[in-house]
């Protein structure tokens, strides 16, 4: 029903107390999101919650905020940086509000999926494992980049300039492709050395 | 496999039913007024793990068993008076996963957190309890990080007891939170590897793993269990010899 609305438009129902215009922002972004938080953690689970917080916490802090450039993205991915950044908190302190989450149907066949599960997550986690060597500046500034922002949102959802974020990136993706060029088995997260 | 750091790889979306799920808890929240709670932090004693499985045969169960419900089962079995009170469920069992006719079901007790798991035929399950260890505790051949570990074969041990049709047997266990992924060394020469998972409605600190292969009756067929931190670094290494 409010599909054509612009997310500022959303925004400033949501701020007037509009639950289903907030649900439609849900319904835009909830799988970008969760997404992000998926890359950013390779845990389904985690990822489902901490989307769930975001939301959460963009519902708790909207009346304060107003939305740059109009759109609700850059903002909701600013809420998710700082929540994957604390996740243990940002759960604790949710916790109660996500046991009230009815029970979901579990996955039919968790082992016949399972390959695939692991094949995604195995891949992102060792993507994840290259990425977390990464300094924590850039490892945000590669993660946004991953979610297709562009260089001004991105820099926006950091609160840096633009040329800090671009080198940030330039810094990150030069490490990451000298790690994935190294040579090293990249199927097995490679256990310490006794 | 060649790690392009501009693409990663591509994930899936949220299921929709579970989108769905998601938005309506978000609107109910809502609807509630201050979805913030204060989580009251609270030290949690813990002790060494004794990882206890038991087999436990109720063949000739009276109630009928329609579809394959192991919560269900496990339920009946609560109000038994043989029911050990340590697999007695402190909160709800969830199940973690399931087949058309096996399920994992997990719970927390005050045995710590108990693995339940059957195959075959829900009227006989096994289960595993145990608690996460103090790590000042110096006991020896003590874990510091697996909780507890279940292991159901690929073979029948008797005419009570049943195997999944798809002929495959499950290791699986409860972890500490550090724990991202667990490599199952086997005597056969095979290293099984799996990521931990956080399960929802669990409320526990505990990640949990299931493995379904081939596997012997034997439980010694597992020869070592080694636990890593994300990242790759090595938490433990486990030798069950």
């Amino acid at each position: 029903m409010m599909e054509h609305l612009g997310d500022d438009e959303l925004w400033r129902r949501a701020q007037d107390g509009d639950a289903e215009a907030f649900g439609s922002l849900f319904d835009r972004y909830g799988n970008a999101v969760y997404g992000y938080c998926f890359r950013r953690t390779a845990d389904r689970a985690v990822a489902e919650d901490l989307t769930s917080v975001v939301f959460l916490e963009a519902w708790r802090r909207c009346r304060s905020v107003a939305l740059s450039g109009g759109h609700a993205l850059p903002f909701l991915f600013g809420i998710a940086t700082n929540v994957v950044r604390n996740q243990r908190r940002a759960l604790r302190r949710y916790r109660n509000v996500l046991r009230r989450l009815p029970p979901l149907e579990t996955e039919h066949d968790f082992a016949e999926d399972l390959a695939a599960r692991i094949d995604t997550e195995n891949r992102m986690r060792l993507v994840l494992v290259e990425a977390q060597r990464l300094p924590r500046p850039e490892q945000e500034a590669i993660a946004l980049h991953w979610e297709g922002l562009t260089t001004a949102e991105a820099a926006a959802v950091l609160d840096i300039p633009e040329s800090t974020f671009r080198t940030r990136l330039f810094r990150a993706r030069g490490r990451l492709s000298r790690a994935t060029a190294s040579g090293a088995d990249s199927e097995r997260i490679a256990p310490a050395k006794e | 496999m060649t790690l392009d750091p501009l693409l990663p790889p591509k994930i899936p979306t949220l299921p929709p039913q579970r989108f769905a799920a998601r938005r309506d808890h978000l609107l109910q929240e809502i609807g509630r007024g201050e979805p913030v709670q204060h989580a009251q932090s609270h030290r949690r004693r813990v002790f060494f793990a004794a990882a206890v499985t038991a087999l436990l045969g109720i063949g000739g169960a009276a109630a009928a068993v329609s579809g394959f419900d192991l919560l269900a089962e496990l339920k009946r079995s609560d109000d038994r008076p043989w029911s050990p009170p340590e697999f007695q469920p402190v909160a709800s069992r969830i199940e973690v996963a399931r087949g058309p006719d096996w399920s994992f079901v997990a719970w927390k007790s005050a045995g710590g957190v108990c693995l339940g798991y059957a195959a075959g035929t829900a009227i006989n399950w096994a289960v595993s309890c145990g608690r996460s260890l103090n790590r000042a505790s110096e006991r020896p051949n003590s874990s510091n990080y697996l909780i507890t570990l279940l292991v159901h074969s690929s073979e029948s041990a008797s005419a009570t007891t049943r195997s999944a049709a798809d002929g495959r047997g499950a290791i699986m266990g409860a972890v500490a939170l550090d724990v991202a992924r667990v490599d199952l060394e086997m005597a056969d020469g095979r290293v099984l590897s799996t990521l931990t998972q956080s399960s929802r409605g669990l409320d526990a600190s505990a990640r949990l793993f299931i493995v379904r292969e081939q596997l012997r009756l034997d439980r010694s067929a597992i020869r070592a269990v080694v636990l890593y931190r994300a990242g790759g670094e090595r938490l433990e290494r486990l030798s069950l010899d």
